[in-house]
């Protein structure tokens, strides 16, 4: 069998890696032709990118209102210092 | 350097995902810089040899600038533009390169048991007008049958049917 | 002569609001604040037992800010110098309170072995090995409604706040706050691997839940 080729199991341990950049060139190669060739895997990139996607909108938690106030106030003290 | 360069449906970059412009009456589309995105090294395109290993929606001619550089089955650029689309690479032209492949590894299948066993997936490519997976699947059914040897020979006679097929000439 | 590439260069931008903290110009502060309490609280609540300590973590870690900003001489990102602050006070309170260091050990024990899709996903044997016994489906293209609502954003939420705290934290600050890589490594002191390594397991996880999610979904 061709050793080239990747597999499904294989390319879903590397998508992260692709998406950030850190695949050689051969391996990336791979990477792309696979995705062209197996609908599966470009659906699992694409969820993959959804999924990131979704996450830049989740909103997060915050400092209370209260504790910013006594910040404010700390930086006020330090500057008249 | 003219190359091509096939994109998803909305002239869409399968990986990047940047949609290039397009070309307005005859104009050339605007130059796309090599992109941003980590997973690009630059504007990737192919000649004639690379088109089976990338077989999408659209097929479009594209003029590469810059130094061009051949990197496994690709050549690279810092910049390129869309010229025309390949009207030819429609739904049509897919299915019939998927019975070309189906009819090659036919051939492939009288030789080797191996290889026969893609007959049927091969039967479902043509079904599916997948002509990605067919290409795959017959250079696979290739190798089973004749090693490396065939294996390249085949992913050769699918360049060739796609250059005859939708008038490349062969390329640069 | 110094080589270009060996001299840091702070952000655009930073010298000015570092040189308006220096005078004491309070929106800039609150902006600050506004913009990096989140993370720190999220980078805080790695190391200690709850939220209310990460929380008087985040404060003391202003506070440190404060008092420092007057010696602070832009050789390192503001960004990297207050989350180092942040995290010294946080690994003192997370030892003070028996806690062992969360990332000590990222490439070892924390989900060893753990693959990004189980395997049953994909073919034992026979020539196609390894591929999709069942593949994944083609979700509908964002922004359709569907995939933007509140509850899938919530699904998305949920399974982040699910993961185990270090992965939580890499995923939160890379794909929820928008850092970049290098702005990770530096603030938690981890290697590109490490992050790397977190990044996708988590990111496996809520793609995991997600899946589960849309497929219940989609009758």
């Amino acid at each position: 069998m061709s050793d080239q080729q990747l597999t499904c199991e294989e390319l879903v341990e590397i998508v992260t890696e692709y998406l950030e950049g850190g695949l050689s060139d051969a391996k990336r190669e791979r990477f792309e032709e696979h995705v062209v060739v197996c609908s599966g895997c470009a659906n699992y990139l694409d969820q993959i990118r959804i999924t990131i996607e979704l996450a830049g909108r989740v909103t997060v938690d915050d400092l209370m209102e209260e504790s910013k106030i006594e910040l404010l106030a700390a930086f006020r003290d330090w500057r008249r210092e | 350097m003219i190359a091509w360069k096939f994109l998803a449906p909305g002239a869409i970059g399968p990986f990047s995902r940047v949609t290039w412009p397009t070309p307005t009456e005859g104009v050339p589309g605007l130059w796309l810089e090599a992109q941003v995105h980590p997973c690009a090294s630059g504007i990737h395109a192919c000649e004639a040899s690379d088109l089976p290993f990338w077989l999408h929606a659209e097929l479009w001619e594209v003029e590469l600038e810059g130094p061009v550089v051949r990197t496994g089955r690709k050549v690279v650029a810092p910049r390129g533009r869309l010229i025309q689309r390949i009207d030819a690479w429609d739904r049509g032209a897919m299915h019939d390169f998927c019975e070309d492949c189906e009819m090659r590894v036919e051939e492939y299948a009288v030789q080797s048991d191996e290889a026969a066993a893609y007959v049927a997936d091969l039967a479902d490519d043509v079904e599916d007008c997948h002509a990605a997976a067919a290409g795959d699947d017959a250079s696979r059914a290739a190798e089973a049958a004749g090693g490396g040897v065939l294996r390249n020979a085949e992913r050769i006679a699918q360049s060739r049917f796609l250059v005859a097929r939708l008038g490349l000439d062969g390329g640069d | 002569m110094d080589a270009p590439e060996t001299r840091y260069a702070p952000p655009p931008g930073q010298a000015a609001i570092v040189e308006a903290l220096k005078r004491g110009d309070e929106r800039t502060f609150s902006d600050l604040v506004a913009e990096f309490s989140p993370s720190m609280l999220r980078v805080a609540r790695t190391y200690v037992s709850s939220r209310a300590v990460a929380e008087e973590v985040v404060q003391e870690a202003w506070l440190g800010v404060i008092s420092g900003i007057g010696r602070f001489e832009g050789r390192s990102a503001l960004k990297t110098w207050i989350f180092r602050i942040l995290t010294n006070i946080a690994k003192t309170r997370g030892e003070r309170e028996g806690r062992s260091v969360p990332f000590s050990s990222v490439g070892g024990r924390e989900g060893e072995g753990e693959a990004a899709v189980d395997p049953d996903r994909f073919l034992d044997a026979g020539r196609w090995a390894g591929h999709w016994t069942s593949a994944p489906s083609r979700w509908p293209e964002l922004p359709e409604e569907q995939l933007v609502g509140r509850e899938t954003v919530g699904v998305v939420e949920a399974a982040i706040a699910a993961l185990p705290e270090v992965q939580r934290t890499v995923i939160t600050l890379r794909d929820v706050e928008g850092w970049s890589s290098e702005e990770v490594r530096n603030a938690l002191d981890l290697s590109e691997t490490n992050q790397r390594v977190l990044l996708h397991r988590a990111r496996s996880k809520v793609r995991k839940s997600l899946e589960g999610y849309l497929d219940g979904v989609q009758t």
